[in-house]
């Protein structure tokens, strides 16, 4: 039944009656001045005398329902509606990718939902991920199903947020029930339908897998691999390690039912590590780990040959960092004591050595820029200085003595540490602080931490079960008391106004014939 | 809307006036049109009056024409008329109400037209000439005068003057007040109103010697070409009328002019009114020359 937003605005549909009481002269007729009307009294259309009407302007009609249709149409027409609103909720782990017989999980999955929505009249279906549920993906199609499974296993899915669970709606669940937490929606609601697709039950998965720098030798590095049992039987693989040059290392098996297996190595320096399992199972997906280890490699600095052995001998020691001399290829960062050799694209750190040393007065500050974690604690309170620093607009001091400053990262486009603390002497700088001073140095200005590096690829706890767990299947088929159909209300105030906006085009038109045609007739009279 | 546009009337040439004159003079000089009872003038120079007869006064006589006798003896102001002199007075009266001026003012222009003609004519013979223009109101007046360079306050006057499109309307009556002492009265107008201007006719007879009407007509204005219904609109009233226009209309309003021109027609010939209905479509000069022949029979 039709009903109206504002039906107080139909009232103004009384005013068709006056619109035609307004027109009862007939309609606007041309004029033509004649020289006396007396001439023409016999010719007059109509004469009230003898009691004959005219029938009003016929343009009455049309701007009578041009009115009619505005007004309608500021009531708000709404023409009731039956549909069936559904969230479609799709499980876009990992697991999902799981070959089945007919192929993923995901694919099969939805290709039944597509069957079930047949049979569902004026379905107006909204497809969300478990993965990202705050992003709608729009109706449910093909374009839609690709997108999906293009993205499925790269983010960690999660139950809906309760927002998007309004009691209006259908919310249909599509999952492989192999985690549980999933199925767990907050309050009390649960999925409408279940979609589960879980056929195959046996999977072995490389879930996480790291790497540090080696403690005792900086050219090689520790790898460490997780190693998951998702499914429901005992399985025995292979595992294999290897990097660019080829494989490093094999290893044998066998893990339980939900079982794991941490699986360490030693390889030596390189610029990927990868794992794999063999045999291969039905998901593929997570067979095979790769890391990158480009965060750990170690950096060239070139130093001039002018620093202070001790600050030469800090940089060679230091696990991150390679010693070079001035002048050598792929330099990432320079150490510069006085000779200018620094290359002014890369990340440079200038001790400055002008003055005959001195110790300022004053208290050691750090700036709050350095976390109180890094803040070296010196030995010596009074640190000898070397020269005389002076901080520019927009430079930040790191360390002061008293208000002289000694290590200063200065703001320009290249990054530049200057300090003026003095290397060369043993008295104010000894034992670890040379070397911990460096490390803090290169981190500032390599802006990554250096000692404690680790690389790792991380797939998450569970990402290699397949194997539905137990209490997924309890939500399946609940809610039924949720309505199934719902009343929606369409707004039908645009057609009235296109209508509108029709008819006042109509009467513009004929509004416009009618002048022209006057104008060419005041033409012709006044030839 | 139509454009507004300024009605010019052109005058006749300086030859086509000359030509006019010659021919008009030997019927004026002859005989030159008067009231009843006038005798025949010749052309010499001079004034003088020949008393005629006798006229109740009315506003604007000469004080000094009062007949002081006649007037003790009815107990009512008396003036004595005089007869026409062979240099008589003249004052063309020139309708310039707006119906003059539909369909192009055709009617205009031809009115302006005779009425240059006409005084070159008689400033030629040497009478005086003066002009009014009316509407509702006298709208303009040149006081009589005498002489070639009379003629081109007049012809200036008359190039000068627009009738309004609308809104003025025809009350030849209001010249009569205008007109000082015996005068010929040369009327030219449509004569579109409601009694023919009958009645003002006759308040201009009592104040002039001798009187002729032209009526000007435009067959235009009782055939219009579009058919269908139309507001026709009096442009001298403004009042407006829905008609339906065609073959059969037009041929009413034919009718109806007729019908008012011999109307106007009856009545001059009762009144001694020299009158001659003009269709603009005819020569001016033809129509001249016609109007003073039958002036002379009618006198």
């Amino acid at each position: 039944m039709l009903t109206f937003v504002s039906p107080l605005w139909l009232f103004g549909i009384l005013l068709l009656p006056v619109i035609r009481w307004l027109h009862r002269g007939g309609r606007h007729l041309r004029s033509v001045p004649v020289s006396r009307l007396g001439l023409w009294q016999r010719a007059a259309a109509s004469s009230p005398a003898a009691g004959e009407r005219r029938p009003p302007d016929p343009a009455w009609r049309r701007r009578a329902l041009l009115t009619a249709l505005l007004f309608i149409a500021l009531a708000g027409p709404q023409f009731p509606e039956q549909r069936t609103d559904i969230t479609l909720w799709v499980d876009d782990s990992l697991s999902m990718l799981t070959r089945e017989e007919h192929g993923t999980r995901l694919a099969e999955g939805l290709a039944q939902v597509r069957t079930l929505l047949s049979e569902v009249p004026h379905a107006h279906v909204d497809v969300r991920t478990l993965g990202d549920p705050w992003h709608r993906v729009g109706s449910l199609s093909e374009a839609s199903s690709a997108a999906i499974v293009s993205g499925a296993g790269r983010k960690q899915p999660s139950a809906p947020p309760a927002a998007l669970l309004p009691d209006d709606r259908m919310h249909w669940l599509v999952t492989d029930g192999a985690h549980a937490a999933l199925s767990e929606w907050p309050g009390e609601i649960r999925p409408d339908r279940v979609v589960q697709v879980a056929g195959v039950t046996r999977n072995v998965g490389l879930e996480r897998l790291s790497a540090r720098r080696s403690l005792n030798d900086p050219e090689r590095y520790d790898v460490s691999l997780k190693v998951v049992n998702g499914g429901t039987a005992p399985e025995n693989r292979v595992v294999i390690i290897a990097t660019n040059s080829g494989e490093l290392a094999r290893s044998d098996l066998r893990l339980d039912p939900g079982g794991f297996t941490l699986v360490n190595a030693s390889i030596p320096a390189s610029a990927k590590v990868r794992a794999a399992l063999q045999p291969g199972d039905a998901l593929a997906e997570d067979d095979e780990l790769v890391l990158d280890l480009g965060l750990l490699h170690r950096r060239r600095v070139a130093t001039d040959a002018k620093c202070p052995p001790a600050l030469r001998a800090a940089v060679a020691a230091h696990p991150a960092l390679v010693l070079v001399e001035q002048g050598a290829s792929g330099v990432e960062a320079s150490l510069d004591c006085g000779t200018g050799g620094a290359v002014g694209s890369v990340a440079s750190i200038r001790v400055l050595a002008n003055r005959t040393p001195s110790r300022p007065r004053g208290s050691l500050q750090w700036s709050s820029a350095v976390p109180e974690s890094r803040r070296i604690r010196l030995d010596s309170e009074q640190p000898q200085v070397a020269a005389r620093l002076a901080a520019r607009p927009g430079d930040v001091v790191l360390l002061a003595v008293g208000d002289e400053p000694v290590i200063v990262s200065r703001a320009g486009a290249s990054r530049l540490l200057e300090t003026s603390l003095d290397f060369s002497s043993e008295d104010s700088l000894r034992g670890p602080e040379i070397p911990l001073l460096v490390n803090l140095l290169f981190e500032r200005i390599l802006g990554s931490p250096l000692l404690d590096a680790i690389a790792s690829v991380d797939r998450g706890a569970g990402s290699a079960n397949v194997a539905p767990s137990a209490r997924t299947g309890a939500g399946a088929g609940a809610a039924a008391t949720r309505p199934t159909v719902s009343r929606f209300l369409r707004d039908w105030t645009p057609p009235f106004l296109i209508a509108g906006l029709l008819v006042l085009l109509w009467e513009l038109v004929a509004l416009g014939l009618q002048a022209y045609r006057s104008i060419n007739y005041a033409g012709a009279d006044s030839t | 809307m139509a454009t507004q546009v300024l009605i010019r009337a052109a005058l006749p040439s300086e030859s086509e006036l000359q030509s006019f004159a010659r021919a008009a003079a030997q019927l004026m000089v002859e005989r030159l049109p008067h009231a009843q009872g006038s005798r025949t003038v010749n052309r010499r120079a001079g004034v003088g009056f020949q008393h005629l007869d006798h006229r109740d006064y009315a506003a604007g006589d000469e004080v000094r024409h009062i007949d002081w006798r006649q007037t003790a003896r009815r107990r009512r102001p008396i003036i004595r008329r005089f007869e026409s002199e062979s240099v008589s007075d003249w004052t063309l009266v020139l309708d310039a109400s707006s119906s003059m001026a539909v369909h192009d003012a055709a009617k205009w222009r031809a009115a302006v037209r005779m009425g240059a003609a006409m005084s070159y004519a008689l400033l030629e013979l040497g009478h005086r000439v003066g002009l009014l223009a009316f509407g509702g109101h006298v709208l303009s007046e040149v006081p009589r005068g005498r002489g070639q360079h009379h003629y081109a306050a007049i012809a200036r006057r008359l190039v000068e003057l627009q009738p309004a499109r609308a809104g003025e309307r025809s009350e030849l009556g209001v010249c009569a007040r205008h007109l000082h002492g015996a005068a010929s009265v040369f009327a030219i107008s449509d004569f579109l109103a409601d009694d023919e201007m009958r009645r003002d006719l006759s308040a201009l007879l009592q104040r002039c010697t001798a009187l002729h009407a032209l009526q000007v007509t435009d067959s235009a204005e009782t055939e219009l070409q579009a058919a269908g219904d139309f507001d026709l609109v009096d442009v001298e009233t403004g009042a407006r009328m829905q008609a339906r226009t065609g073959e059969d209309a037009n041929a009413y309003a034919s009718g109806e002019r007729a019908a008012m021109t011999g109307r106007l027609r009856s009545f001059c010939a009762r009144s001694g009114i020299a009158f001659t209905d003009w269709d603009v479509a005819q020569s001016w000069q033809h129509t001249l020359l016609r109007h003073l022949v039958q002036a002379r029979s009618l006198c």
